[in-house]
C-alpha cells in the first residue's frame, strides 16, 4: 500500500470516528485502519455494473 | 444421553403419555445433569428452575387429566439468551444491554412454546449479541463443544448446541443472522433449522441485523425441529416481518419417502472452494449417493453470485447493527468484548450507497436463486467449511476472507436446515444443509427425516468429558 493511499485511509477513519463521535483504544483504531485498508477490494462485488438498474426492497420479503 | 432417558424430543413425548417418566422427574434430571456439566460444557447462562418444575408438574396434572396440548407438552427445552422471557432477565451475553430490556415478558416464540406445554429449563449461552467471539479476556461466559470442549460449539447459538447435543434439554430456540442455528448444529452433531424469513415471529428478540434475522428451531433429530416449528411458526401482528402464509402440518409431511424428489447440487462455490476440508466434501457426497439411492434425481446447478452473497450479507448485516448499536458504541464502548465492539465498530466505515448497494446484491443473489430453484425441490450443500474449530487456534479476524455456505440464505431468505452428515477423523461432526424454497419448510424436512431414517449421524452422541478451564 502506498503512502499517498494509506493517508486517504487514515483521514477516511478519522472521518468516520469525528462524525460519529467514537472513542476508539489504540488497538481498535489500528484495526479499523487495517479493515478499510481491505475495503476497496472487499466491496467489489457492490460496483458491479449489473447493479446499475437492479432495484432494492424496502422491506425485505422471501417472496 | 443416558439409556435410561428418552434420545429425542419425540421420543420423550412418547415416554410421557405411556407414563414411563414424568415430566417432573425428566425436569429434574436433566436441571441436575445441566448444572453438572456447567464447569466442562458451560452450555447455561441462567437456570429457571422454579418455573421449570412448576410446569413440568402441570403439564404430568395435565396429561394425567386427559388435557393433551401436542408432543411439547412436558417437555424440557432451552431458550438462547437473547430472547425475552418473562422468568428471567435478558442479557444477550453482554454487559451493555439495559438489565430491564424485554420487561419481562415471554417473546412470542417463546409464548408459543410455554402455550404448548413446554418446560423451559433455562437461557442458553451465545456469542455477546449473536456476533461477538468467545473471548477469556472479555470475561464473559461461553460454551464448549460437548464433542471435545477445547473445540468450539459454533455460534452464535454456542448454548442452544452444546445443550442439546449433551443431552441437557430435547431442543431449543436459536437465532441466525449468517448461520448461527446451522452452524452450531453442524459443529455439536445435531439438527437446525432456519426458517423462511417472515416463517417465525421475531418479536421479543434483541436484534443484530433487522433484516437478517431468524429464529429457529434446534434438536437430535429433524422430526423434533419439525414439532418445534408447528408451535413457533404463524403471523405475528406485534412482528411487520412475518407473513400471513398458511403452516401446514409438519409432521405429517415427514413420509419418510423422498422419491421422486430433485435434489439441485450447487458444485461451484459450495463444493470447490479450495477451503473446503476433503472429509466434509466426502461426507456431503456420500449423503447425495444415499439420497438418490433412496430415490431423488440430482441435478447439478449454478449460482454465479454466490461467493458475491457473503460481502452483501456483511454490510448489510453489519450497518444494520451499527445502527443499533452506535449509541452505546459512543457512550459505553469499554463494555462491549473485544470481537463484538470491532465487528460493530466495522459498520461504521460502510456508506449509505454501501448498504443501498448490498440491498441490490441481493435483489440480484435472491433472483438468480429463485430461477436455479425452480427445477429442483431443495439444494444440497455442505454447512461449514470442516469441523468445530479448536479453541486455541481460532483467529476471528481471518474468518473475513473465508466462503460462507451459510449466510446466502440469509440474504435471500429462504429456509436452510443443518443436519449431521459424518465425523471427521478426529471424531467431530460433519453437517449438510438442505434449502428449500420460500415457506416451504416442508419439503426441507422431509429430506432431512427421510436422510435420517437412513442413517444414525444425529444419534450418536458425546461422552461428556471435564476439562480444566485453563485448558479453555
Amino acid at each position: 500500500m502506498s503512502e499517498t493511499v494509506s493517508s486517504e485511509i487514515r483521514a477516511n477513519v478519522d472521518a468516520v470516528v469525528r462524525r460519529d463521535g467514537l472513542r476508539l483504544s489504540a488497538d481498535d483504531y489500528d484495526w479499523l485502519i487495517k479493515v478499510a485498508a481491505d475495503l476497496h477490494d472487499d466491496l467489489q462485488p457492490l460496483r458491479a455494473e449489473e447493479l446499475r438498474y437492479t432495484e432494492m426492497s424496502v422491506l425485505f420479503s422471501a417472496r | 444421553m443416558s439409556s435410561e432417558l428418552p434420545r429425542s424430543l419425540s421420543e420423550a413425548a412418547e415416554w410421557l403419555r405411556a407414563r414411563r417418566i414424568s415430566s417432573r422427574d425428566l425436569t429434574q434430571t436433566l436441571l441436575a445433569r445441566a448444572k453438572a456439566t456447567q464447569d466442562s460444557i458451560g452450555a447455561f447462562v441462567a437456570f429457571t428452575e422454579e418455573s421449570a418444575v412448576a410446569a413440568a408438574t402441570r403439564a404430568d396434572e395435565e396429561l394425567a387429566s386427559g388435557v393433551d396440548r401436542g408432543p411439547l407438552q412436558g417437555i424440557p427445552i432451552g431458550i438462547k439468551d437473547i430472547l425475552a422471557t418473562q422468568d428471567a432477565p435478558t442479557t444477550a451475553n453482554s454487559r451493555v444491554l439495559d438489565p430491564a430490556w424485554g420487561n419481562r415478558h415471554d417473546a412470542t416464540s417463546v409464548r408459543k412454546l410455554r402455550e404448548a406445554g413446554a418446560v423451559i429449563l433455562g437461557k442458553l449461552a451465545l456469542h455477546e449479541f449473536a456476533i461477538g467471539t468467545p473471548d477469556r479476556d472479555s470475561g464473559l461466559p461461553f460454551a464448549r463443544n460437548p464433542w471435545n470442549p477445547a473445540h468450539m460449539p459454533g455460534g452464535s447459538s454456542s448454548g442452544t448446541g452444546a445443550a442439546v447435543a449433551a443431552g441437557l434439554i430435547f431442543g431449543g430456540l436459536g437465532t441466525d443472522t449468517g448461520g448461527s442455528i446451522r452452524g452450531p448444529a453442524a459443529y455439536c452433531g445435531i439438527s437446525g433449522l432456519k426458517p423462511t424469513f417472515g416463517r417465525v415471529s421475531k418479536e421479543g428478540c434483541v436484534p443484530l441485523s433487522f433484516s437478517l434475522d431468524h429464529i429457529g428451531p434446534m434438536a437430535h433429530t429433524v422430526r423434533d425441529c419439525a414439532l418445534m416449528l408447528q408451535v413457533i411458526a404463524g403471523d405475528d401482528p406485534l412482528d411487520p416481518c412475518t407473513a400471513s402464509e398458511a403452516v401446514p402440518d409438519y409432521a405429517a409431511g415427514l413420509s419418510g419417502s423422498v422419491q421422486g424428489l430433485r435434489v439441485g447440487v450447487p458444485r461451484q462455490f459450495f463444493f470447490d472452494a479450495p477451503e473446503l476440508k476433503a472429509e466434509v466434501l466426502q461426507a456431503v457426497e456420500n449423503a447425495l449417493a444415499d439420497l438418490q439411492r433412496a430415490g431423488v434425481t440430482l441435478r447439478d446447478l449454478s449460482l454465479p453470485h454466490a461467493a458475491s452473497a457473503r460481502i452483501a450479507q456483511r454490510v448489510i448485516m453489519l450497518s444494520e447493527a451499527y445502527a443499533y448499536h452506535r449509541q452505546d458504541l459512543i457512550d459505553r464502548p469499554e463494555l462491549y468484548g473485544r470481537h463484538t465492539r470491532r465487528q460493530f465498530l466495522n459498520g461504521a466505515l460502510y456508506s449509505s450507497a454501501d448498504y443501498v448497494q448490498a440491498q441490490r446484491l441481493r435483489s440480484v443473489i435472491k433472483a438468480e436463486v429463485c430461477q436455479a430453484m425452480q427445477d429442483v425441490d431443495v439444494l444440497i450443500a455442505p454447512t461449514a467449511l470442516g469441523a468445530a474449530p479448536e479453541f486455541e487456534t481460532y483467529d476471528p479476524d481471518s474468518m473475513r476472507r473465508l466462503p460462507s455456505f451459510m449466510s446466502i440464505w440469509n440474504l435471500v431468505g429462504l429456509p436452510a436446515a443443518s443436519i449431521p452428515c459424518g465425523f471427521s477423523s478426529a471424531g467431530l461432526p460433519i453437517g449438510m444443509q438442505i434449502v428449500g424454497k420460500a415457506f416451504d419448510e416442508g419439503t426441507v424436512l422431509r429430506v432431512g427425516d427421510a436422510y435420517q431414517q437412513l442413517t444414525d449421524w444425529h444419534r450418536r452422541t458425546p461422552e461428556l468429558t471435564v476439562v480444566e478451564p485453563q485448558l479453555i
